[in-house]
């Protein structure tokens, strides 16, 4: 007897990816409920309940993690999704060098986080750095600081980092999402005699609302895993002032508190969750709407 | 009314040419304090070097650094998880794309969740250990393979779409089995898929710094990354000797992105917009 053509779409095809998909990633996954409530190390495995949990309640350098945490999620979306958007809006319009300019404003998304950090570290420097040096030079010494070494502005400082390396990639989607647009819509619009800002309100911003979802979304879930642009220009500090979730994680296991680690990566499993199905259902939904 | 718009257009274009200054200054900073001495470069000023120490810098790190073999440990792992995330997410997004039901839904939902959730570091050391995989290139290759899955799987099997299903069924009849149809038939036609997968993976796995700081903690199996790291120390910085390095690094990706740039950008937004 024949086969039929679906038998052919054998869900053996899934098994090298998927087997590998699974020790390495969903099985840890799975593993990081039991590992969260012991106080496993090197040498011990016992079970502490909620332990764990209670420390990284009542640890204020964790505190501190959460809050880092939060603001870098927010102030790096915001910033990157308005960022991308004005560069994509800008380089969308008919200019002599952008096809060049596209190019460069990519360029840092391709290049690695050590070394964007390592350069950032040097240019913030407070004084030797070319940042203040720049402000000196055109006569704003009074807004030269430590950018590094100021404890209240230092999150702010490795969004900026952030935010440098990775706004040309809002960028391209964006302009992707722009050049979709048919033109008849703004020639429709322009006979109704719309002015710019209306363009932009009822035609652009509506059609480029996948675009938008996808950028707020990826660097949703960017930001709060963010660990090695902080690793690499802080590691945390100073003291803790710059810490984040992923880097208290990396911090207690490089000190062999699995247990401790774990309930810190059982914690962001779940934040993560909480956070991104629901912003994604939403966002889709907008999506659905228009 | 022309010429208004005209010096309108010009006023733009200066205005996004100093933009970009932004991005090109950093970049220059580190290109040109790679060409000066120790001394010089840790002013780190913009100006061009006094003493051209271009040839010193890049042979020292080209030797205290082991550049050649981080360089050889980098390329074999990335190109080896490259290939293997290749096949095994063309494979699996295929059947994904042309097959409905349970099982599909099943793996849809686990697939997805990994382009989402943080990989669980600490029972993956466990497991790594477990396996006696710990600190080997093996077992960074099969953590990246896995982290790469999700996404070149969704990736492609967005792209299956585009392809008629009538075509696996002429291959059929033609007489190829199930693999001769996929890897002879359907899978030539991705090529534009199969490119986008390849370099993304590739930058990401070379520009790569968390898993092999976990994972390959062992004096003789270092990444290129990690090198840079060997320049900081108790002497004071030797910035020009990193940022030489940092060059060094980079000017693969960069020569991958020049060469490819086409298919960085539509697998950006093909993978984000379907998301």
């Amino acid at each position: 007897m024949k086969k039929r053509v679906s038998e052919y779409y054998s869900y053996n095809f899934l098994i090298p990816g998927m087997s590998v998909y699974f020790i390495f990633f969903i099985i840890p996954t799975i593993l990081l409920f039991v590992f969260s409530f012991t106080n496993w190390s090197l040498d011990t495995f016992e079970f502490n309940g909620i332990e764990n949990f209670k420390s990284i309640v009542m640890e204020s350098n964790l505190n501190i993690a959460f809050k880092n945490t939060f603001i870098f999620t927010i102030v790096t979306t915001v910033v990157k999704v308005a960022l991308g958007l004005g560069l994509a809006l800008l380089l969308n319009m008919d200019l002599k060098s952008k096809v060049a300019l596209r190019t460069i404003f990519y360029f840092p998304v391709v290049l690695s986080t050590v070394a964007v950090g390592l350069t950032f570290s040097s240019l913030f420097h407070p004084t030797t750095g070319l940042v203040n040096r720049l402000l000196d030079g055109i006569g704003l010494s009074a807004l030269a600081m430590d950018w590094l070494g100021n404890t209240n502005l230092v999150i702010y400082s490795v969004c900026s980092v952030e935010i440098w390396k990775w706004t040309g990639f809002g960028m391209v989607i964006f302009l992707a999402g722009l050049q979709s647009i048919p033109t008849e819509y703004y020639e429709a619009i322009a006979i109704d005699g719309a002015n710019k800002w209306e363009q932009f309100k009822y035609v652009t911003f509506p059609l480029l609302r996948g675009s938008f979802n996808s950028v707020v979304l990826l660097s949703v879930i960017g930001g709060l895993k963010v660990f090695d642009i902080v690793y690499v220009t802080t590691n945390g500090g100073p003291g803790t002032a710059s810490e984040v979730i992923s880097s208290a994680i990396f911090k207690n296991f490089s000190y062999g508190y699995f247990g401790l680690a774990s309930a810190g990566g059982l914690t962001l499993f779940i934040i993560v969750s909480i956070i991104v199905f629901p912003l994604q259902m939403y966002l889709s939904k907008k999506e659905v709407e228009l | 009314m022309k010429r208004k718009n005209n010096f309108k257009m010009l006023l733009i274009e200066v205005f996004s040419l100093l933009l970009s200054l932004v991005v090109l200054v950093p970049m220059y900073f580190v290109v040109v304090n790679s060409f000066k001495t120790q001394n010089e470069a840790a002013e780190m000023l913009l100006g061009l070097p006094a003493k051209m120490n271009i040839i010193e810098n890049y042979a020292t790190v080209f030797k205290e650094g082991n550049i050649l073999c981080a360089f050889a440990n980098t390329s074999i792992v990335t190109c080896i998880s490259v290939v293997v995330i290749v096949i095994t997410s063309a494979m699996a997004g295929f059947v994904l794309q042309r097959r409905k039901g349970t099982i599909t839904k099943i793996n849809d939902f686990l697939i997805l969740a990994g382009l989402i959730v943080p990989p669980a570091i600490v029972p993956l050391f466990w497991i790594l250990k477990t396996l006696h995989l710990d600190s080997t290139f093996q077992g960074v290759i099969l953590i990246y393979i896995a982290i790469g899955f999700p996404f070149s799987t969704m990736l492609y099997k967005g792209f299956f779409g585009t392809i008629p299903k009538e075509l696996d069924e002429a291959a059929l009849i033609e007489g190829c089995g199930s693999l001769g149809m996929f890897f002879r038939v359907v899978m030539p036609l991705l090529k534009p898929a199969t490119m986008t997968v390849i370099i993304t993976q590739f930058m990401t796995i070379w520009n790569d710094f968390n898993i092999s700081l976990y994972f390959l903690n062992s004096p003789t199996r270092f990444t290129l990354t990690t090198t840079i790291y060997f320049f900081f120390g108790q002497f004071g910085n030797y910035w020009n000797l990193v940022f030489a390095d940092v060059v060094i690094i980079a000017i693969p990706v960069l020569i991958l992105y020049a060469f490819a740039q086409k298919y960085i950008i539509s697998g950006m937004t093909a993978g984000a917009i379907k998301g």
